[in-house]
């Protein structure tokens, strides 16, 4: 395992459940991450700058969920190249539909192990 | 809504089964830190090898340290580099030797990184797969040299007891050496009619049997401590043994005024084997103590018999007093070597405080206890119970009667005695008491002079020979002249009774020995007893010798017992000397006839010596007269038809001896469960 990649990159960890939020946070800053967080999706939006390299995203949150703010991430021209997991528990054949027909870099069914997620991780920062 | 419930059921569950995930992962990450955290902060090296690849993979800071690398990682690259994980940490067993999981444990010398060496222990073993290997390493390197240290201190200590136990040996055999010469004037002058003569003669000779005691304790003392003694297994006749015990007090009973009795149940057999020298010695000395410690009053010795051992009798001996008593405190400090009750008691009373240790160690022997019951003021009782082992053939017991050989001393006139010792003294006292009796005393200094003389010539009936002499010592010179064919009886004369040296003695071809102090009454009777029989020895050799058979009574078959006992109890030899010597004179009967029809008188007299000669070898009295006396009528060329009667007179005493012999081999057969005929 190398871990030199992953130093001084920028990561935006958005989910309503402050629990898993801690618990990616922490791993992924071990790993030498930096990491920020959101609540909802217009946290997400408030937080998006240049320096932010990939955004791991719950897609139920609430005030605005996971795929109406990937859509206005998209929309933004200099918000529309970052990429974006999309975690989902949503299980119904119709919501994963919708959520792989959106623009996400990747969509991802909860429950997920950390090691799964940072492989994940690992490949869209490149 | 209502249509979403399966829906929000099925993503809530999958909300908690992820934070149940996460939880699970952080938990495991907080037991692998703490684990890490252990092995890397233990206090013993730690390692972990890859089988396959014979790299070493991991190691915790403790190991690092200890093979001289200030990280982890500088002792996984040196190793790995300049070794490999199996060789460098030497002695570890291959992979197929050890079962997975199963622990091994070896030290060896290991490398440091700077080239200096430790001793390390390992303790490692393989993964259930095998494929790694987990070890752990510490340094004992201190343990092992001071280990080192105390094996040789250990050695050293017991070089120095060594040392003294000889020092001890040698300094008593010293001392007792002119104590002897003292003994034995001692009772020379018992002889004058001087009565003050007499009387401190007495007195000289009661000073030195307790000298004696102190030596012998001292150096019993250092036998016990190097575990040197063994008992022996011999016949034992605990009445005779208790009456001599008794006989030997008697004198300071009647001094003592005290009242002396002894009680002995009336189950208690007579006959045993083992060790009488030292249940005499324990006896005595608590005997002797409890008249020592005893002012007025009793002293009663009982023996009983309490039970059975496997077979054996167990036996009580008790001696109790109405002495001064040990107080309570004391009573185990007593049973300590040097120890006497109270330091005071020493100057009073005298006495090196050994004995009793002695007494326990001894009786621990035997396979008891000695204890002790006391109150200061109203006495002490010391007792033991052991188990003492009956003799299994009653034949090796036959030989009750012991006759005192002294009244026979007219049977040593004119014997010829050679003195074979090189202390002045020694053979000043044997030479007075044997030519006393008639003996002509002819003297060796060591001996090599003794074969010289024997050599020459010289004819001895009978020979005293020292053990321990310069240039050769008795069992050499012994070993030589029977080698030399000399047939003489030779009786050694030792400083000690242990068994060793009289199976030293009889090895070397000696019939018998005495232990010094020379005292007259044992010096004579051994004469007596071997003037008058012969070597053993050469018991089934034809006899050059003439003896003089007209001292025997002539009208006993066989002395089976006096010649049992003269065997030392060795009954299956006796058989087959009796059986040897049956066969051997039924041959000469059968030529000794041929003979007189073909009027052979020198192949007759031939064959009445030669059965004369065995026949007083194994007792048979009344043939052995009677081959005489044809010998002698064969000799003088006695007319034919007195021959004949001569002959007559042989036969039936041969055939009085083979009845006599066949009853009594019945019964030794009998007693043996393997019944056989004549």
């Amino acid at each position: 395992m190398e871990y030199a990649d992953l130093r001084g990159r920028t990561i935006l960890i958005a989910d309503d459940e402050e629990y898993v939020r801690h618990h990616l946070s922490r791993r992924l800053e071990t790993l030498g991450l930096r990491v920020l967080q959101a609540r909802t999706g217009e946290d997400v939006l408030n937080q998006v700058n240049d320096g932010l390299h990939l955004i791991v995203m719950d897609v139920r949150m609430p005030v605005m969920d996971g795929l109406e703010t990937l859509r206005r991430l998209r929309e933004k021209e200099s918000t529309a190249a970052v990429p974006v997991v999309l975690l989902s528990a949503m299980a119904r054949q119709g919501e994963i539909q919708m959520g792989k027909a959106a623009d996400a870099d990747e969509y991802i069914m909860k429950p997920i192990t950390f090691d799964r997620l940072l492989e994940s991780i690992r490949r869209h920062l490149r | 809504m209502g249509t979403d419930d399966g829906r929000a059921f099925r993503e809530s569950e999958r909300r908690l089964i992820q934070k149940e995930l996460f939880l699970l992962e952080d938990q495991k990450d907080e037991a692998e830190q703490r684990f890490r955290a252990m092995f890397e902060n233990a206090l013993v090296g730690l390692f972990r090898g890859n089988v396959p690849s014979r790299l070493l993979t991991d190691a915790n800071l403790e190991a690092a340290r200890l093979f001289g690398c200030s990280n982890v990682e500088e002792l996984i690259w040196w190793v790995n580099r300049e070794f490999d994980a199996f060789s460098f940490f030497n002695g570890i067993p291959d992979p197929h030797s050890l079962d997975p999981g199963e622990p091994h444990s070896f030290s060896a010398r290991s490398l440091r990184r700077d080239g200096t060496e430790f001793w390390a222990q390992f303790s490692v073993r393989y993964s259930a797969d095998g494929r790694w290997l987990e070890g752990a390493v510490k340094d004992i390197t201190d343990q092992v040299e001071s280990m080192d240290r105390l094996r040789q201190a250990k050695g050293e200590a017991e070089e120095a007891n060594e040392a003294k136990s000889r020092f001890l040996a040698t300094m008593s055999h010293e001392i007792r050496t002119p104590l002897y010469g003292i003994i034995g004037f001692a009772e020379i002058l018992q002889e004058r009619n001087d009565p003050k003569s007499r009387e401190y003669s007495r007195k000289i000779l009661d000073e030195s049997d307790r000298l004696m005691i102190l030596i012998s304790q001292l150096l019993d003392f250092s036998k016990l401590e190097a575990n040197k003694i063994t008992l022996e297994t011999i016949p034992l006749d605990l009445y005779e043994l208790l009456d001599e015990i008794d006989a030997g007090f008697a004198r300071t009973v009647q001094i003592s005024g005290l009242e002396y009795r002894r009680h002995i149940g009336e189950d208690v057999p007579a006959r045993y084997i083992g060790d009488p020298m030292r249940l005499r010695q324990v006896i005595t000395n608590l005997i002797s103590n409890a008249l020592k410690f005893t002012l007025e009053g009793s002293v009663v010795f009982r023996v009983d018999r309490v039970g059975n051992e496997s077979g054996s009798p167990l036996l009580r001996f008790s001696i109790r007093d109405t002495g001064i008593g040990i107080a309570e405190d004391q009573q185990e400090s007593i049973f300590a070597s040097f120890v006497q009750a109270d330091s005071s008691i020493s100057r009073r009373y005298g006495g090196t405080g050994l004995g009793i240790s002695i007494c326990r160690e001894l009786v621990n022997l035997m396979g008891g206890r000695l204890e002790l019951e006391s109150e200061v003021g109203s006495g002490s009782e010391f007792y033991f119970t052991i188990p003492l082992a009956t003799p299994d053939d009653s034949s090796e017991w036959n030989f009750a009667y012991r006759e005192n050989p002294i009244h026979r001393i007219g049977l040593l006139k004119s014997k010829k005695v050679l003195l074979v010792e090189d202390y002045d003294t020694n053979r000043e006292i044997a030479r007075h008491h044997l030519e006393k009796s008639g003996c002509l005393v002819s003297f060796a200094k060591d001996g090599r002079e003794a074969v010289d003389m024997l050599g020459k010539g010289e004819t001895p009936d009978l020979i005293f020979m020292d053990m321990h002499m310069p240039r050769m010592d008795g069992l050499e010179a012994t070993e030589t002249l029977r080698a030399m064919g000399v047939s003489t009886p030779i009786i050694g004369m030792t400083a000690s009774a242990y068994a060793e040296d009289r199976i030293k003695c009889l090895d070397s071809g000696m019939d018998d020995f005495l232990t010094k102090p020379l005292r007259r009454a044992t010096l004579l009777a051994k004469a007596i007893d071997w003037a008058s029989t012969g070597s053993l020895a050469h018991r089934t050799t034809d006899r050059t010798r003439d003896d003089d058979p007209g001292t025997l009574s002539g009208d006993s078959p066989l002395r089976y017992n006096e010649f049992i006992e003269e065997l030392d109890g060795e009954a299956d030899l006796a058989r087959e000397l009796l059986d040897g010597f049956t066969e051997d004179s039924r041959k000469r009967l059968e030529r000794a006839e041929s003979a007189l029809a073909d009027n052979d008188y020198e192949l007759l007299h031939r064959e009445f010596h030669s059965i004369k000669g065995g026949a007083l070898n194994v007792m048979a009295d009344e043939l052995a007269v009677r081959s005489f006396d044809a010998e002698k009528a064969a000799g003088a060329g006695t007319d034919t038809s007195l021959m004949g009667a001569e002959l007559k007179k042989v036969h039936q005493a041969f055939e009085r001896f083979v009845a006599v012999w066949k009853g009594l081999r019945t019964i030794h057969d009998t007693n043996e469960r393997q019944p056989g005929p004549l």
